[in-house]
């Protein structure tokens, strides 16, 4: 059996029993649940869209405005030009990149070494990693802050971008779920043949984990995209913010200026809405197998 | 050919990696870059956080650029740091217990900012103040209760925002009222609420008053224009269960009971925020509201034509009338900053007059320096309503209210209890009294 074969049979073994719903009123009724279910998701979407293109008076107009009569699209023009959004794109850009590369290298050595090689002791490693995951960002702020400023990395991006070179449990704990579920034997079969544990990784286990790694990619590009917190502790200079702090650059002390904040945020979650779309065979791929392998 | 088209890319992102590691770290330290400053005579770093975006933001980094052109041999360091100079957020904290705190913040958040202070967070700042050129004797006596913690000054007072009574002349006209005869007690601000609420079959089309709307939605706001002191800092007790407090309560239940709160809710789902033309005050939905010295210049921008004046809050006897509670940006140098006298001078010179007349002006907020006020344009001018706010600012019944060091709690556990006085009718006193042993236990915590 090659791989790919056995990763496709792995694969029609998860899925889930079809619905015996033959007739047409089933189906109906099915698409009529998954339409409404989607319109939960949808409506706030639709909401942010229809008020990023709303004057102040009609954002809160009674009853509400489904979509504005002559659409503001020049509060697009003035939301990018509140602050400077093309310096801290390029800012999160740069801090994402990194973080990609990183995360994608490192977590995935680190889940190949819980997963495919034998050590004493790995397991109780392996648990000390998952505990890292319940230690909220609060908890460790001020230790790593310490530890940053005794680097003297604080006010560089390096706190943003050094860490994810050192792995992070969540996707380490993703990558060895998919990692485990990949037949000893192919690796076996690569030892015979003269293959050292890095070549296994880098020229079997990576290429077959692609829809994992892709969807530890999205992750942490959603994570890198979103952070608030990070950037605003250990940067200390506004020519190094990111995009999330920009946002709310926008609020003046009195005046929030929501349909500003509205497109903004319209342009922010673009991307990420683009990428899930262009990467969601893998995602869901990756996501099914790395929750049920084990 | 693959094979060294592989090994080209890989080059490639290794070396726009270190690339772009190498910038990351080409940033100035400012610890260093002060002390190369000293050893070189260059200019001394002011390393400066403010919270504030928008207009607001350029407004303080146009001062800043003076404060520069005027004293070169200072080099403002300005860093924008949500939501509110990076006191609840951890920010500060972190850079503080790291040793690199900045020299200089500027909040809004001033009951954060004094909590942080009794916990020994900030400077004390009269020395450095005194060589910059300010006393605390400069600063008006309601304004000063801010600025100390036992007679150690360690925040600044920048610009004061109050509260007043909004009051839309017009109605008033239309129902036989005087809007220069304004409510002064409880029971005109009553009798007037039921003349001018206005109801349309079963539910409202024009509502006299809502209390805990607004500037009223701060719960401890009328519990203070009951003359209530929820806190005391010289003995470091709560008092939740002083019968004013319980009074302030009761009075707001009357409202929930005779108006309905859910009817009123359903009236005001349609209401705009106070920087729209919805506002319910600006619509005429509502005849009488309390809010901020700050949301006549919302009036001004979002309803230029309507018709209101401002009066000091209601309050009943023994209460605060004439008084406001208070609302001051403060500056603060956090502990361990390592230009504290340079951001004094800095701080002596953003509190002069000339620099912040435009915005008293614009916003109606008002100078702590009483000496100020016969130099402001506002009142060159004759502006009417900033007098007024001059007059209830420096009022004695005026003071910040809530100045603990559980100051969020407290705000997030009175709120807690008047929505539920509002929404389910309980008696405030036990709950009142369950909030105060638990607070007491935190603030006695902290003080071991």
């Amino acid at each position: 059996m090659d791989k790919s074969t056995n990763i496709s049979t792995l694969w029609q073994s998860i899925k889930l029993p079809h619905c015996k719903c033959g007739s047409l009123i089933g189906k109906i009724l099915i698409y009529l649940i998954l339409v409404l279910l989607s319109a939960a998701f949808l409506v706030p979407f639709f909401w942010l869209i229809s008020s990023s293109l709303k004057t102040n008076t009609e954002l809160y107009a009674n009853p509400p405005i489904i979509w504005p009569a002559e659409p503001q699209w020049s509060n697009y023009r003035t939301a990018v030009q509140s602050f400077p959004f093309l310096q801290y794109l390029g800012n999160t850009l740069i801090i994402l990149g990194c973080n990609l590369l990183g995360t994608l290298l490192s977590s995935s050595l680190v889940a190949y070494g819980f997963s495919r090689i034998d050590w004493k002791g790995r397991d109780s490693v392996f648990i000390l990693v998952l505990m890292s995951m319940m230690l909220p960002f609060q908890a460790t702020m001020i230790p790593l802050f310490i530890e940053f400023q005794k680097l003297g990395w604080l006010g560089t991006r390096l706190p943003l971008i050094v860490p994810a070179f050192f792995g992070n449990a969540f996707n380490i704990f993703l990558l060895r779920q998919f990692f485990v579920g990949v037949p000893k034997e192919i690796s076996s079969a690569a030892k015979v043949d003269g293959a050292n544990e890095f070549r296994i990784y880098s020229k079997i286990i990576l290429p077959l984990a692609k829809p994992a790694l892709a969807s530890v990619g999205i992750f942490t590009f959603m994570r890198c995209w979103n952070d608030f917190v990070g950037p605003l502790v250990f940067l200390s200079d506004n020519k190094l913010y990111t995009l999330s702090i920009g946002v709310q650059q926008i609020m003046g002390e009195f005046d929030p200026r929501w349909t500003l904040m509205m497109a903004i945020g319209m342009l922010m979650v673009l991307p990420v809405l683009i990428l899930f779309f262009v990467m969601q065979k893998y995602f869901i791929q990756g996501i099914t197998f790395s929750a049920v392998k084990g | 050919m693959k094979k060294t088209h592989r090994k080209m890319v890989c080059s490639l992102t290794i070396l726009s990696m270190l690339a772009a590691l190498s910038s990351c770290n080409s940033e100035p330290d400012n610890n260093q870059a002060l002390s190369n400053a000293a050893a070189t005579g260059e200019k001394e770093i002011i390393e400066y956080w403010y919270p504030w975006g928008g207009d607001s933001e350029k407004y303080d980094l146009a001062c800043l650029a003076e404060f520069e052109a005027e004293n070169p041999q200072y080099d403002v360091k300005e860093t924008y740091v949500p939501s509110d100079g990076g006191l609840d957020n951890g920010k500060l904290l972190a850079a503080i217990a790291g040793g690199t705190p900045p020299d200089v913040i500027v909040t809004a958040s001033c009951a954060s900012a004094y909590a942080l202070a009794m916990q020994n967070a900030f400077e004390p700042v009269d020395e450095f103040l005194s060589k910059a050129g300010i006393s605390p004797d400069d600063v008006g006596d309601t304004f000063k209760d801010i600025m100390q913690y036992k007679g150690v000054s360690y925040l600044v007072p920048r610009d004061v925002n109050l509260s007043s009574l909004f009051i839309n002349a017009d109605i008033f006209e239309e129902n036989g009222l005087d809007p220069n005869a304004p409510p002064k007690t409880l029971d005109d601000l009553n009798k007037m609420a039921e003349q001018l609420t206005v109801a349309d079959g079963n539910n409202y089309s024009r509502l006299g008053f809502i209390p805990w709307i607004d500037g009223g939605d701060d719960a401890l706001v009328w519990p203070f224009m009951f003359g209530a002191t929820v806190f005391d800092v010289n003995t470091g007790k709560v008092n939740l269960t002083d019968k004013k407090t319980i009074d302030a309560l009761e009075w707001q239940l009357t409202y929930a009971e005779k108006y309905d709160p859910e009817k009123i809710n359903s009236f005001a789902s349609g209401f705009g925020e106070a920087f729209s033309s919805d506002h319910p005050f600006m619509t005429g939905k509502v005849a009488m509201t309390v809010q901020g010295n700050w949301f006549t210049n919302a009036i001004a921008i979002h309803a230029p034509d309507l018709n209101y004046v401002i009066a000091p809050i209601p309050a009943p006897e023994g209460g605060r009338y004439g008084g406001s509670p208070l609302g001051t940006n403060v500056y603060g140098i956090p502990k361990g900053a390592k230009n504290p006298q340079g951001a004094a001078y800095f701080i002596t010179y953003n509190l002069q007059y000339e620099i912040m007349d435009p915005l008293y002006a614009e916003w109606r907020s008002i100078s702590p320096f009483p000496a100020d006020y016969e130099n402001l344009s506002a009142v060159k001018n004759g502006d009417k309503m900033f007098e007024m706010y001059l007059e209830i600012g420096t009022n004695p019944n005026s003071a910040h209210q809530g100045l603990t060091i559980v100051s969020n709690e407290l705000s997030t556990s009175m709120k807690e209890i008047r929505d539920d006085v509002i929404y389910n009718k309980i008696d405030p006193a036990g709950e009142l009294a369950k909030v105060e042993t638990s607070l007491q236990g935190q603030v006695d915590k902290s003080a071991e």
